[in-house]
């Protein structure tokens, strides 16, 4: 055995002599038979959750654009003009190349960077802590806290959610499930394939109130937030 | 960190002649108590709740070296390197090996009170390393050379004048006192300082045993940073702060940042599951995490075990009445208020943290709010039983309960006694108390007063009663 071997072993078998029995191996947890997050969403329509994510953004200083496919150039551009944009950084993922994003920031003046690996990586941080802008989709929204949930991982860079000043996620409303446990559930079911290295859960603008519980937003992540909910 | 009953004292004495102290507190416990009061209630069923969450807590710590095991071999398999450590020396001892190995000379820090726990902080910047904290709070009491006061406000106790000031002293310049500028200095200094940090240091809301992963919790996204941008990613937690799967780590998180801040979700919540994987043009190279022991392991198999169920969501001390008064810094641990009273001398002794458990009021409230239902208030009662059996009381508290004892189980002296206090106190007394005792009993009226004893005690009533 090696002496991390030898530590391991020594520090979990003093546990299991503490706890006054044998070492245990591979327990699993039981099915939990309370379920107390069900009455949060039973009997709630899709419409209904829809409005709760909406809302939910609305009371955290966070507008959400409900569009159709048709009204995204032109939603785009009266977000890019409302938060004064110049430059913005986007994820190299197919949903936003399909809504020809790079194009449409273009023609609205804004110089946008790809997070790929045509720049070194080096580059890509140094533009992420500069532009104004970062742009995401995700894989869920929840309803009950208006939260934006993504995996990150190769052309989705963590950074671009995290060192602009206002950051823009646009889902489809296909996206939005009731609550935190249909996207833990979601990360239950991929542990076996193996997650990516980070995974992001997004409710709103960064905030603080360490200074006398005094309300200030944008202290470290992006202090504006902004959320286009694609209708299908 | 050596204390003794007179530093207590002093502490105390000092806390309640603080003006501003007595201002912020109460200001501080209100707005996150209501908070924590408004989501509760919005759940509509948080008994239920609370009863799953302790439930959960209770299996794992149940089948804690199982779960511990589960989650080293996940964090190995995705090449992660995992570091025990029994004692907070070993912690410091392993960090500062790792900042050797990769010649850092920064490190950025997202709040830890593990960290704080084991002084990292001091030991790091003793090698010569530049040590940064993050979290505003943080930042504001390491730029005031203090400790945290409360376990999710660590800087309640400073006024924006103070912080105005500190912030100034770093910007050679001077600054308003106004939230925003105050704020907008800190996102720009700190952001130099990720940017060109070696080492992110945080600590770990939960891990998740079935994947190896590593949650952290954050309204600022200075966790993010702290994982994001440096190349070498240390996380340090306590043993006890594991949950199986993220089916259970949703009911943490549900009640983590309800029972906090009343907020139904925090601004981030991130999982690291691992250092970058091929492909990744972000994050760091290499993830490691210190598993440190530092004492929890003792309370394991005790009166205790519940203590370590603890998810450090800071509802007890902002219901504590004890804590309203005094604030944090009176308690001298690292941990505040009810918590701090029941861990602090389980994990360092009762020399030093005698008197905590002695700092409440048993009025309950703390039970009461706890998201994961640790029996606050009877773990400070076993504390009060502990020390008296391990010889704690101090000598004529002692000697009056040995003589109470004798009397008690000697009916006849018992009678005598009663009518004798009955007719000897009475002339002390004063509207039916008595604020100065004679001998022994002065120690119990230096600080409470007795009620005057009645002209007829129960047992002659009670003799009395049955013969009518």
């Amino acid at each position: 055995m090696t002496v991390d071997q030898l530590n391991q072993e020594k520090f979990l078998t003093n546990i299991s002599s503490r706890l006054g029995r044998e070492r245990r191996s591979g327990v699993k947890p039981p099915i939990w038979k309370n379920k107390p997050y069900l009455h949060l969403y039973e009997g709630k329509t899709n419409e209904d959750l829809i409005e709760q994510f909406i809302d939910n953004l609305q009371l955290l200083n966070t507008n959400v654009d409900r569009i159709t496919r048709q009204e995204f150039e032109v939603t785009l551009a009266k977000v890019l003009k409302d938060f004064e944009v110049n430059s913005a950084i986007s994820w190299d993922n197919p949903f936003l190349h399909d809504l020809d994003l790079t194009s449409l920031l273009t023609t609205n003046g804004v110089e946008n960077s790809i997070w790929n690996n045509s720049v070194s990586e080096d580059e890509l941080k140094q533009r992420s802590a500069k532009v104004d802008l970062g742009i995401t989709c995700a894989d869920l929204g929840l309803a009950e806290t208006g939260t934006v949930v993504f995996m990150n991982g190769e052309g989705r860079g963590r950074m671009v959610s995290l060192l602009p000043p206002f950051y823009l996620c646009i889902l489809k409303e296909s996206q939005i499930v009731p609550r935190i446990t249909q996207a833990m559930e979601h990360i239950h079911a991929k542990v076996p394939t193996g997650l990516p290295a980070c995974i992001n859960f997004i409710t709103g603008p960064s905030r603080t109130a360490d200074i006398e519980m005094d309300l200030a937003l944008g202290v470290h992540g992006p202090g504006k937030v902004h959320v286009i909910l694609l209708r299908e | 960190m050596t204390l003794n009953s007179i530093d207590f004292d002093q502490r105390v004495d000092k806390a309640l002649a603080d003006p501003i102290l007595k201002q912020a507190v109460p200001f501080a416990q209100d707005k996150l108590r209501n908070g924590r009061n408004t989501a509760a209630d919005q759940l509509g069923n948080i008994e239920e709740w609370r009863e799953l969450a302790a439930e959960i807590r209770k299996h794992t710590i149940d089948n804690l070296d199982s779960y511990l095991e589960e989650l080293v071999t996940n964090v190995r398999k995705s090449g992660g390197f995992v570091h025990f450590a029994e004692k907070d020396s070993d912690a410091v001892d392993i960090i500062k090996k790792i900042a050797k190995d990769k010649e850092a000379k920064t490190i950025i820090k997202s709040k830890s009170m593990v960290t704080e726990e084991i002084h990292l902080n001091k030991h790091l910047e003793a090698e010569g390393l530049k040590v940064v904290e993050s979290d505003l709070g943080e930042y504001i009491i390491q730029l005031a050379n203090e400790t945290p006061s409360h376990l999710i406000a660590p800087a309640i106790h400073k006024t924006r004048q103070q912080v105005s000031a500190l912030f100034s002293e770093v910007a050679g310049r001077k600054l308003s006192d106004e939230t925003t500028e105050l704020c907008a200095f800190a996102r720009e200094t700190l952001r130099e300082e990720f940017l060109q940090a070696d080492i992110g240091i945080s600590g770990c809301n939960f891990a998740v045993a079935e994947s190896g992963s590593v949650v952290l919790v954050s309204n600022e996204g200075n966790a993010r940073l702290t994982t994001t941008l440096p190349k070498v990613h240390i996380a340090v937690m306590g043993l006890e702060r594991i949950v199986p799967t993220w089916n259970e780590l949703d009911i943490m998180i549900s009640m983590l940042t309800r029972s906090a801040t009343g907020q139904k979700i925090s601004v981030y919540v991130t999982g690291i599951n691992s250092a970058r994987q091929s492909g990744d043009l972000d994050g760091p190279e290499e993830f490691h995490l210190v598993i440190l022991d530092n004492g929890r392991s003792n309370i394991l198999g005790t009166a205790y075990q519940e203590a370590l169920n603890c998810i450090r969501c800071g509802a007890c001390l902002n219901v504590c009445p004890v804590y309203r008064h005094v604030g944090g810094h009176a308690y001298g641990g690292v941990y505040s208020g009810p918590i701090g009273a029941v861990l602090m001398p389980l994990l360092e002794g009762y020399d030093d943290w005698k008197e905590l458990p002695h700092a409440s009021s048993l009025c309950g409230a703390c039970t009461e709010v706890c998201p994961v239902k640790i029996p606050l208030h009877d773990l400070l009662i076993e504390h009060r039983k502990d020390e008296v059996d391990q010889g704690y009381a101090p000598l004529p508290e002692k000697m009056a309960f040995k003589g109470f004892g004798y009397i008690n189980s000697h009916p006849a002296l018992y009678d005598k006694t009663v009518k004798l206090s009955s007719t000897g106190l009475g002339v002390l007394a004063k509207d039916g108390y008595i604020t100065k005792g004679p001998g022994m009993l002065g120690g119990w009226t230096d600080i409470r007063d007795l009620p005057q004893p009645k002209k007829q005690s129960f047992r002659e009533w009670w003799a009395k009663e049955r013969k009518e």
